[in-house]
């Protein structure tokens, strides 16, 4: 099994090195406790791991498309520390495209059998069209099962009925006409997000690597972006696509699930730029990640930060 | 360029094609499902109870009356997935839907479902919905490969960005967009969230849920700092619900919707070539459906009278009851039209809008 890091645009990259290297920082930051809850997972599941592969880029948002300049720097930098890369890009406009394509061409270039995670079918049809040294990897957003912790537990609970805890496993990929389009556009990695419930699914029959994120999972996004609004006249503010200052990088926001008489009541959610996160207890990140190799789990990529 | 019309009940459909749908669509949710899946599980991205069809009899009657003006009816399987164990009864509620109900076109979403319906090899058209979330022209050039003839726009792309798909490749498939009734804050196709009643939207709980914010850094707050996030906060809550609260509400006494739009821009898009412009909620009530529809349909034959654009845009514009401003991210979906954001006084409105409800030609 495959350990990767995800250092973002390189802010991260101390962490290449050692998974546990994250700075301390204030304790009044709820996810100072989620991070070090899931780093003694790691240490208790995994022992020292240092990581093999490197994740660069974000997911969600096309203005973080990393400029061609420092894009390059970190990926040769990632290179002398003999890490494997990996791109991760988000959802894109045509503009967005735009940005990608000198990005994919400048790492064709390199001949290194570069990664790059596409969460948009579009992005594939480029990557199959004009960038075939690349290779592509199936990101977590194009896989649609429900996870909102709000009912997700309840729903995949022992006493759920059947259909509705079948319908909480990973939908599409043990289906051989979808598997044949993504081989035929040449994946073989496709990625999850650590679920909630325990998957059903044998991984180890289907034909491609499958990656899980942790410790966070996503819940929602869009192109209408809270904090990205910060700076923006009241009367200005929440339009689609708009400029931001990447306020994402300094503020988050928790928010609590309650007043309700739910068995989930309590669930906290992580909103940071455009996207809302969830974070499972460390009970069932243990088992998880306890379980994966056995379960046929190829890569496990630790996010430290909250990924944006 | 077609209207498209929503409906949940047969005894809707006259009513929709004597005052102007072109086109309709709905969903169904036998009990078959319901028995299985229950409402937890949607089949479509409406809920089994109000916002769709339940017995093949009622398709096949309004299928029957649409075809009868030459109207074409599509029906939604745009769930965000189907797992392998759903499929086989998907597949077999979409066969009758097209051989029973003989429907012309699905809407759908999921690429493994889109992979199988080709095996099927069905005589209906395949409409891909925008939970699919194509975003560009590559996306939709994908989709097209796995013999999609139509797709659906999400809201979220801005005019230029629909204009410069449909100057690429929209003369390859049909492009199909919003134009009246409900928004979010988030981008459907990537939201994994449930809508069922046991704890509603996500995006409308936000408010309800305790929140607080933090600086990343650690570092203490700067004076007015942790203030002005948290009225960002409170400004996005008011947001969200300007933007999914009005998605279902109406003027009591015209009963025309008070939800975003994206009404000054059908004289774009009818300069683009997009082939149908869409009204939102299947779940409304009638009469809220009709004066929907009454109102896109004033705003699509001043188009196609060729009255000048901005013209249209300002009529577009006075039509509309403001419960929040016409721009983008509030009440406006695509940004057309920005000249006439001065809001017509309410005697203005009021004029244009008796005027409007009152012409013979809409009703």
């Amino acid at each position: 099994m495959e350990w990767a890091i995800h250092v973002a645009d390189g802010r991260s990259l101390e962490h290449c090195e050692d998974f546990f290297s994250c700075p301390p920082r204030s304790s009044e930051l709820p996810l100072s406790d989620l991070q070090a809850a899931a780093a003694k997972v790691v240490q208790r599941v995994a022992g020292p791991v240092r990581p093999q592969r490197a994740y660069l880029g974000n997911e969600f948002c096309q203005h973080l498309i990393p400029a061609r300049e420092s894009f390059s720097k970190v990926c040769r930098e990632l290179r002398e520390r003999g890490l494997a890369i990996t791109f991760l890009t988000p959802p894109v406009t045509d503009a967005g495209l735009d940005k990608l394509r000198p990005l994919f061409a400048w790492l064709a270039a390199q001949a290194s059998g570069a990664e790059v995670v596409f969460n948009d079918w579009g992005t594939l049809q480029v990557l199959h069209e004009e960038f075939d040294a690349l290779r592509p990897v199936r990101g977590r957003l194009l896989n649609k099962t429900m996870r909102d912790p709000r009912v997700t537990p309840l729903y995949n609970a022992p006493d759920a009925p059947e259909g509705i805890r079948a319908s909480m496993q990973p939908g599409g990929l043990d289906m051989p006409s979808l598997q044949r389009l993504l081989l035929r556009y040449g994946v073989e990695t496709v990625e999850l997000d650590i679920l909630f419930q325990d998957s059903t699914s044998d991984l180890r029959r289907l034909p491609f690597q499958v990656a899980f994120y942790f410790p966070y999972g996503f819940v929602t996004t869009g192109r209408q972006c809270m904090i990205g609004a910060l700076h923006f006249q009241e009367s200005e503010r929440f339009r689609p696509m708009q400029q931001c200052q990447h306020e994402c990088r300094s503020y988050v926001t928790e928010h609590r699930f309650v007043g309700t008489t739910l068995p989930t009541d309590g669930t906290a959610f992580y909103q940071r730029g455009n996207t809302f996160f969830y974070c499972p207890d460390t009970e069932v990140l243990e088992r998880f990640l306890l379980e994966a190799e056995a379960r046929g789990v190829g890569r496990l990529i630790y996010q430290p930060d909250l990924p944006m | 360029m077609k209207i498209l019309a929503p409906l949940n009940s047969p005894a809707e459909t006259e009513m929709l094609l004597a005052n102007g749908a072109e086109e309709l669509y709905c969903g169904l949710v036998p009990d078959e499902w319901v028995a299985r899946y229950s409402g937890a599980i949607w089949l479509n991205r409406r809920s089994p109870a109000g916002g769709n069809l339940r017995t093949f009899s009622d398709l096949g009657r309004v299928v029957e009356q649409a075809h009868g003006r030459s109207v074409p009816v599509f029906v939604t399987l745009n769930a965000q997935t189907y797992t392998a164990s759903q499929l086989p009864l998907v597949l077999d509620l979409a066969r009758r839907y097209v051989e029973e109900a003989r429907v012309d076109g699905l809407i759908v979403s999921d690429p493994a479902l889109i992979l199988e319906l080709a095996n099927q090899d069905l005589p209906c058209a395949l409409h891909l919905s925008s939970i699919a979330a194509s975003l560009n022209v590559a996306a939709v050039r994908f989709f097209q490969s796995l013999g999609v003839r139509r797709v659906i726009l999400p809201r979220s792309l801005t005019l230029a960005q629909i204009e410069r798909i449909a100057g690429e490749i929209g003369s390859q498939v049909e492009l199909e967009v919003f134009i009246l009734n409900d928004g979010c804050i988030f981008e459907e196709g990537f939201c994994l969230t449930t809508h069922h009643r046991s704890v509603g939207a996500f995006c409308v709980g936000l408010a309800r849920m305790d929140s607080q914010s933090f600086k990343l850094s650690g570092a203490p707050w700067a004076p007015g700092e942790e203030e002005e996030i948290n009225t960002l906060l409170q400004d996005f809550h008011r947001r969200i619900d300007g933007l999914t609260n009005y998605a279902c509400s109406a003027r009591p006494q015209t009963a025309l919707p008070l939800a975003p739009c994206g009404l000054c821009a059908i004289p774009a898009f009818h300069r683009m070539g997009i082939s149908a412009v869409k009204i939102v909620g299947r779940e409304a009530s009638s009469l809220r459906k009709l004066a929907s529809l009454r109102l896109v349909r004033a705003v699509v034959e001043k188009t196609r009278n060729g009255a000048q654009e901005e013209t249209i845009q300002a009529y577009a514009q006075a039509l509309r009851e403001s419960v929040a401003p016409c721009v983008p991210g509030e009440m406006c979906y695509y940004d057309a039209g920005a000249t006439h954001k001065q809001k017509p006084s309410a005697g203005e409105r009021g004029r244009v809008e008796i005027a409007a409800m009152a012409n013979p030609e809409l009703v």
